[in-house]
Order: C-alpha cells, then sequence, then structure tokens
C-alpha cells in the first residue's frame, strides 16, 4: 500500500476517532474537574433571586452533582428560595426516600434558609402537599409573593404554582380569580407539563395550553416555568409576549431528545441543568448552569407591557 | 441597448432585491416558531377543549344515572370528612396508610360498580370517547398515557382492586383536561385516573381506590 494511501488512511482515521462523543449513548459524562464559575447576573440590590429545578427526585448522582453546583453558585449569588417544577420525588416516598431524594442533596441549601416551593408532576403522590419543606401548604395549587416593600427595587412578584397533571375547573376558577385581583408587576407561573417544549419524549400539552395560555395572556403573565422534558429550552416570546421555559434537567437527563424546532431561542439536552433567576425593576435575569458549572445559556427578559430601553444616542459631531 | 458590462454589473444588485423580497414575502408570524402543521394541531386541539368547556350534550336518562353516581360520591365524601376530621390530615406515608385503612374498613363491602353504577357506565364511556377519538384528540391521548402505569410499568403488576391502595411509587396519568371538563365534577378529595384504559376514581388524599370503570377510554393508539 502507498505511503499516501496510509497516511490518508490514518489522517480520515483520526478525524473519525475525534469526532466520536466521549459517553456511550444515553449516559451521562462523569463531571469532569469544575470549570470556572461565572455568574452573568447584576446581583442589584433589592432584587428577587431565585434558583429553578425540575424533575429531580431521582437520588441519582446526577441530582447531587447539580445540587453541589447549586450550592456553590449560592454562595455567590444567594438566592432566596426555589421553585420546583415536579416530579419532585420519583418512585418510593418513605421518609428515606424524602432524605435521599431531596433532605439530602439540597441540605447546604437549606441550612442557608432556602426555601423551596413545589408543584406536583406527574410521578409525585399528591400528599407531597403535605410535605413542610415543599411550602405548598397542602394545595395542590397556591400562589405567593416576593419582592414588594421588603424589596422596592422590584415591586412585587406573583407566582402561581400550578397542578397541571390536574387542571380541573376549580383550580382554573381559582387561578382566573387569583391573576385578576394581583397587582403585582410581575407574574410567574410554573408547573410540571410544558405548554411549548421542543422535548421528543412528551413535547408542548397542547390541551393544557389552550386552557392555560388565554389566561396568561388576558392577565398579562411575563414568564412560565415548566419540566417534565428532561432537557433545558428557552422558548422564543410566544403570544402575549410570554417568555417560556422548560428546565426539566434537574436530576434525569434524556440526551439528545431536543427536536430542531422553531420554537427554541436556546436549548440544551447534553447534560443536567437548573438556572438562577434575579428580578430587578422590569428586568429579569437569567442563568442557566450545566451540571458541570458552565453556563449554557443567559439573557434578560423585559417586563410584559414594558419597553426595552432606547439605546443611547450617539452624541452629534461637533 | 446595454452593453455586456452595465448588464453584468445590474445581476448581482437585481439578485439582491430579489432576494429580499422573497424574505420579506415568507415572513414567520411574530411570537410563533411552531411550524405549520404543529400551529393547525393546536388550533384544532383549542376548538376541541373549546367545545368540551361547553359542556356535553346529555339525555334525561343520562342526567339521572349521573346524578346516581353524584349521590354515591358524596356520600363517600362525608365518609372521607368524618375520618380525617378522626385521625387528622395525612401528613405522611403512614398517616396516609392509616386513613386508607380505615376507609377501607368503613366500606368492607364495597364493590366495583357501587359508584360507578351500572346505568352511569355507558354515560361515562360515551363522554370519554368523545374526547379521546378521532384525529383532533390525538394530543389528548398522548396526554393520557403519559404517566400511565400500565405504559410506564409491565403489564401485569399494576392490580387494581377497589379499596386497594393506587400502586406505590406509581405514576399518575395527566387526566386531559377536556375530560375534566366533561366529566361530572368531583368533591376535592376524589380524583379521576386512568390506568390503561380503566377509568379509576381514587381518593386523592388516602390514595384509595374508590371505584373502577373498566375499559371506560377507547383505544388510545397513538399512530
Amino acid at each position: 500500500m502507498k505511503r499516501a494511501t496510509i497516511g490518508r488512511l490514518l489522517v480520515v482515521s483520526g478525524l473519525f476517532l475525534c469526532s466520536l462523543p466521549t459517553a456511550l449513548p444515553g449516559t451521562v459524562p462523569p463531571a469532569r474537574s469544575p470549570v470556572t464559575r461565572t455568574l452573568t447576573l447584576p446581583r442589584s440590590d433589592g432584587s428577587v433571586r431565585f434558583a429553578v429545578i425540575g424533575d429531580t427526585g431521582t437520588g441519582a448522582r446526577e441530582q447531587y452533582d447539580l445540587a453541589q453546583q447549586m450550592a456553590a453558585f449560592h454562595a455567590d449569588f444567594p438566592f432566596a428560595f426555589v421553585i420546583m417544577l415536579g416530579d419532585n420525588i420519583i418512585g418510593a416516598d418513605e421518609p428515606a426516600d424524602m432524605r435521599a431524594k431531596f433532605e439530602t442533596p439540597y441540605k447546604p441549601l437549606l441550612d442557608a434558609g432556602v426555601v423551596f416551593h413545589a408543584v406536583l408532576g406527574n410521578h409525585d403522590n399528591p400528599n407531597q402537599r403535605f410535605y413542610r419543606l415543599f411550602n405548598m401548604g397542602g394545595e395542590r395549587y397556591y400562589a405567593f409573593s416576593e419582592g414588594g416593600t421588603a424589596q422596592p427595587a422590584t415591586g412585587g412578584v406573583r407566582f402561581f404554582a400550578l397542578d397541571s397533571d390536574y387542571l380541573d375547573k376549580p383550580q382554573l376558577d381559582w387561578l382566573e380569580k387569583e391573576l385578576s385581583s394581583s397587582s403585582s408587576p410581575w407574574m410567574i407561573s410554573f408547573f410540571h407539563h410544558p405548554l411549548y417544549s421542543s422535548g421528543r419524549t412528551h413535547g408542548s400539552a397542547l390541551e393544557s395550553r389552550a386552557i392555560l395560555e388565554p389566561l396568561f395572556v388576558k392577565y398579562k403573565v411575563s414568564v412560565v416555568f415548566s419540566g417534565h422534558d428532561h432537557v433545558y429550552e428557552r422558548i422564543k416570546p410566544q403570544k402575549g409576549g410570554i417568555v417560556y421555559w422548560v428546565s426539566g434537567a434537574g436530576g434525569r437527563l434524556r440526551k439528545g431528545d431536543l427536536g430542531a424546532s422553531e420554537l427554541t431561542a436556546r436549548g440544551f439536552d447534553a447534560d443536567c441543568s437548573f438556572m438562577m433567576v434575579e428580578i430587578t425593576g422590569d428586568d429579569l435575569y437569567y442563568q442557566a448552569v450545566s451540571r458541570t458549572g458552565e453556563t449554557v445559556d443567559s439573557g434578560v427578559v423585559r417586563r410584559h407591557g414594558v419597553p426595552s430601553p432606547s439605546p443611547p444616542s450617539t452624541p452629534a459631531a461637533q | 441597448m446595454d452593453d455586456h458590462a452595465s448588464i453584468a454589473r445590474r445581476r448581482p444588485a437585481r439578485l439582491l432585491i430579489g432576494l429580499s423580497v422573497l424574505c420579506l414575502a415568507v415572513t414567520v408570524p411574530a411570537g410563533s416558531g411552531e411550524g405549520p402543521a404543529e400551529r393547525k394541531e393546536a388550533v384544532r386541539v383549542a376548538k376541541k377543549v373549546e367545545k368540551a368547556d361547553k359542556g356535553a350534550r346529555q339525555t334525561e336518562e343520562e342526567r339521572e344515572a349521573l346524578r346516581r353516581f353524584q349521590e354515591g360520591v358524596a356520600e363517600y365524601a362525608e365518609l372521607h370528612a368524618r375520618l380525617v376530621a378522626r385521625l387528622g390530615t395525612p401528613e405522611s406515608v403512614a398517616a396516609q396508610k392509616a386513613l386508607a385503612h380505615a376507609l377501607a374498613a368503613s366500606r368492607a363491602k364495597a364493590r366495583p360498580g357501587d359508584i360507578f353504577r351500572p346505568e352511569s357506565e355507558p354515560v361515562f364511556r360515551r363522554l370519554i370517547a368523545e374526547q379521546l377519538e378521532g384525529p383532533d384528540a390525538l394530543d389528548a391521548r398522548r396526554t393520557l398515557l403519559e404517566g400511565n402505569p400500565r405504559d410506564e410499568r409491565p403489564l401485569g403488576s399494576v392490580v387494581l382492586r377497589v379499596n386497594g391502595e393506587y400502586p406505590i411509587g406509581a405514576p399518575r396519568s395527566t387526566v386531559p383536561p377536556s375530560v375534566l371538563l366533561t366529566l361530572p365534577p368531583l368533591p376535592a378529595c376524589l380524583h379521576y385516573r386512568f390506568v390503561g384504559r380503566e377509568l379509576v376514581l381514587v381518593d386523592s388524599v388516602a390514595g384509595l381506590i374508590v371505584d373502577l370503570l373498566p375499559a371506560a377510554a377507547p383505544d388510545l393508539s397513538v399512530s
């Protein structure tokens, strides 16, 4: 065989080997050495700060790894609370399971006084609503406020936590009543099943969208967080300018599950991830971080109905 | 007549103008991002849900059958409230099991069909079929299969019986909103759930199976 041919074969083989994935399909790569953590959030005085996790409750190594990243980022960005997007405890939920799948991985945050607000997913025992550390007040759906006079920079954020597994009439009537009576400048909803998602396993919940989206548009909800699909996806603004997120890779990942879709503003399905959010004035800053501490998405969303600030005008040349 | 040089100069400009016109003509509606097929499906589903919200037509006979169903449901809800008042809200798995045990003991002779009475079975099947059959119900069928224990656990390992516990650790199938809007309302302690095609009346606080309606749902194929 000629040397040139051997040389070409070697080059092609090398290129082929370099293109192979570093993990077997369907597995999660081991956590590499932590990358330098970069915080993109402004940390403004008086802001409302929280984290977002979904589909966490496996008790698996990935959940613990991600929880460690959350604790590490919390040192620089002390978020006051976490919203949990359902499938909080998957499988058995005896006291030992609650410890393994929630209390132990998030112990550093719990010890630091971080409050967790959960919603139910389709894998959750409905009686999780009585579990003290999920702060659901014994209800399947509930609302709570953050900011306001305690944090005047924000003017108040009202959260609407829903049970998307069972969208019955009493819940919908409650939601409309709550939305219509809220005077908070920021209105945010979170629940398990995404109204918009490019996840191949589940995708968009169209019937839920038909019921909830008109309410969100009518009452000017600004952003919505959901889980269920085990990926990260920021959806392009939809009707009413509402930005939807899927953040369902808090403990389980469906690697490669994101389909090519015109819905996606940014997607990440190579590893588990969580989000951090900071609301200050009319701006909501977000940062999505992977299990290895890499920032996979970040940016800012302007509050519903508030125009973006004009760019500063260039002074005329003298 | 133009010479070759001037024609050659104008060609790139014409190409650019043509491309710009093409881009302007093919615009995706703002705030959308889904493909045409997905948008059409979303519109069909929205119409279906709107229709479900208006309520299903019922004959007088059906209304009577559902009235008797509601009587059975109210009777159960009273029993539930009495036992919760005695035992307390079950905030732990152990307390949940204790409540389930007490409820089961109080209705030891309960049988399938005590609440889903025979005369109400065809009404339920019809109401459910209206929301789950046909091409417009594809999303509803997919929803119902998600987390459906028959789908997510091996067949045969989910045993349903009246007064039995809803399988511990088993997922719950999401009930499509259109189905919930159509079926008779329930008190807060009771939920409809599907296991396979069976409609299960579940005490959502005690995790107790209160009644069963076999083959309540039509074929759930999504292909």
